[in-house]
């Protein structure tokens, strides 16, 4: 569905993106992450046509960005990271503004805007001027005028940072289900939870360079740390003793009930961890693998680079 | 330009919540009706301050003076308040990103240009047209009826409209430059209050400087000769400057 081969970006002699090559397939959800002044913003704002490309192409279902703009703009929808909006303008005539730009007829533009203030929960509001909205009533107001042709393409950047918990979650709520109706959404973000829970594959952005693209689930794999934490149902600490020969061990920390094992090769060592406990008496209450968070993954990929 | 209909009506809401043309209509009526009372009472302002009031006489208080004096004062006053009033027209959308969504809609430079520029226009050559009348009758009221036609008020003020669209365009053009307001707005009242009049020296330039057309509005007289060449050359600049803002617009950096 997008296809970005070779993009470069400079503003003066700062190069800002610096030769970006990935693809996005139909219906995923990829998210987009990476430090602020990354160059998240400008590859938004190149993709959705906003600045020309340096070097490079961008293909968007098919069609070659510079070439076939127009036809990409009835296809793509863009939530920026801070839209503005006309303060003198209420939520309805702003969003029959955009119907009436993206050329739609009036009784549809009517049917949308009710659908779409509903969806962003805006409806009480839609007849007031958006000068008098919250940061957050804006944001959704610009997620609406975002999906306001259907679009195929959703760019949504940094959309949940002026949203309260549940607008957040409401948020994430309608991301999922534009997926469902198979929209590719390119989202970029902050709220590493938000990614965890809504991105399909994600791209770490540092310094113009993409350092790692994978699935979340790959990527957790990949940065699983072999460390298993565990709580027994009384005082641990003699099990110490026992478990210290073992040769799969690398270390090992108890306080009271509490017990974590740090283990050499964790694949291979799991069925003798399991024999090693199934000889102790004392009973257990839980046993975890602790696992890396995207947080833990981003920082590490941000500061080995 | 397919979407110029909806940028139009965009205008005209932010005109009627904004209210920038009825401030310069205000400005420019108060102006118009101050004209003659001013020359009214200037005999007893003299003659309170121990000047003669003979002076006075000397003075055209005629349908056609006043105009001109008020056009010669509009001159000044009257881009001053326009020139600032309008500046953030445009340079808003700029500077606080407004257009960016309706352009990832389809939205387009030129539709919004133009849209604000016609709107404007078609404002200014109406609040002119509105003050240059008031100016006519409250003379005859104040003084004596001198038969500044209809025809002549009408054809005076369209021709000093078309000075004020000029001025309009330059403003444009310079907020596309700028991308700030008030920066965009003193350079183009330096432009019309100090490099227009220099220029208007040169006699090689008198006939195709916008300038001159300020000189013809208050003659009162249809001098082909001299006014076809200053409507053609306007007309083209105001073309070239438009074509220039909005291919400045439309490949503005986006941050």
């Amino acid at each position: 569905m997008i296809q970005v081969k070779n993009v470069k970006k400079s503003f003066g002699k700062h190069e800002v993106i610096q030769n970006m090559n990935f693809s996005i397939e139909a219906g995923e959800i990829y998210g987009f992450l990476g430090p602020n002044g990354a160059g998240k913003t400008t590859t938004m704002n190149m993709l959705t046509g906003l600045l020309p490309l340096d070097a490079g192409q961008v293909y968007i279902d098919g069609m070659e960005l510079s070439q076939d703009h127009e036809k990409i703009e009835k296809i793509i929808g863009y939530l920026p990271e801070d839209p503005q909006f006309y303060p003198y303008m209420t939520g309805q005539e702003y969003l029959t503004y955009i119907g009436k730009i993206s050329r739609m007829r009036a009784g549809e533009i009517q049917e949308r805007n009710n659908s779409l203030l509903h969806l962003v929960d805006l409806i009480e509001a839609g007849d007031r001027r958006i000068g008098g909205y919250s940061r957050g009533m804006r944001q959704r107001l610009g997620l609406a005028v975002a999906v306001y042709n259907h679009p195929k393409i959703l760019f949504l950047d940094e959309p949940s940072s002026a949203l309260d918990p549940q607008g957040r979650r409401e948020l994430l709520d309608i991301i999922l289900k534009l997926k469902d109706d198979n929209t590719t959404v390119f989202l970029s973000t902050h709220i590493l939870s938000d990614v965890e829970r809504v991105c399909d594959r994600i791209a770490i952005l540092h310094e113009g360079i993409i350092h790692l693209e994978d699935s979340i689930e790959n990527l957790q794999e990949q940065y699983l740390q072999p460390i298993y934490e565990i709580q027994w149902e009384g005082d641990c600490t003699p099990l110490k003793e026992q478990l210290k020969k073992a040769q799969w061990l690398e270390k090992i920390h108890t306080d009271k009930n509490r017990m974590t094992l740090y283990v050499k090769d964790r694949k291979k060592s799991q069925r003798q961890i399991f024999e090693a406990f199934s000889k102790i008496e004392l009973p257990m209450i839980s046993m975890g693998l602790k696992r890396s968070t995207l947080e833990d993954i981003f920082v590490k990929v941000v500061n080995n680079k | 330009m397919k979407n110029f209909p909806a940028y139009f009506q965009k205008e005209l809401i932010e005109n009627l919540r904004t209210y920038r043309l009825f401030i310069i209509l205000i400005a420019f009526v108060i102006f118009a009706l101050m004209e003659p009372v001013i020359y009214r009472m200037l005999p007893r302002i003299l003659a309170s301050e121990g000047l003669d009031p003979e002076v006075f006489g000397m003075m055209d208080t005629s349908q056609q003076g006043l105009l001109r004096s008020y056009i010669g004062n509009m001159i000044q006053t009257g881009i001053l308040v326009f020139t600032l009033t309008l500046s953030g027209a445009l340079a808003h959308e700029i500077q606080k990103n407004y257009w960016i969504l309706p352009r990832t809609k389809g939205g387009n430079a030129s539709a919004l240009i133009l849209s604000k520029y016609m709107l404007y226009s078609f404002g200014i050559i109406i609040v002119i047209l509105i003050s240059f009348f008031i100016n006519r009758f409250y003379t005859g009221v104040l003084f004596e009826s001198t038969g500044l036609t209809v025809l002549w008020t009408l054809q005076s003020g369209l021709i000093f409209s078309l000075y004020f669209l000029f001025i309009l365009a330059l403003l444009f053009f310079f907020v596309s430059l700028t991308r700030r307001s008030i920066a965009a707005a003193v350079t183009t009242m330096l432009m019309s209050f100090i490099v227009m009049p220099l220029l208007f020296n040169f006699q090689a330039l008198q006939r195709f400087l916008p300038y001159g057309l300020v000189q013809e509005s208050g003659l009162f007289v249809i001098n082909r000769y001299s006014l076809l060449p200053l409507i053609a050359s306007t007309t083209l600049l105001i073309f070239i400057l438009l074509w220039g803002t909005i291919k400045r617009v439309k490949h503005m950096k986006i941050y």
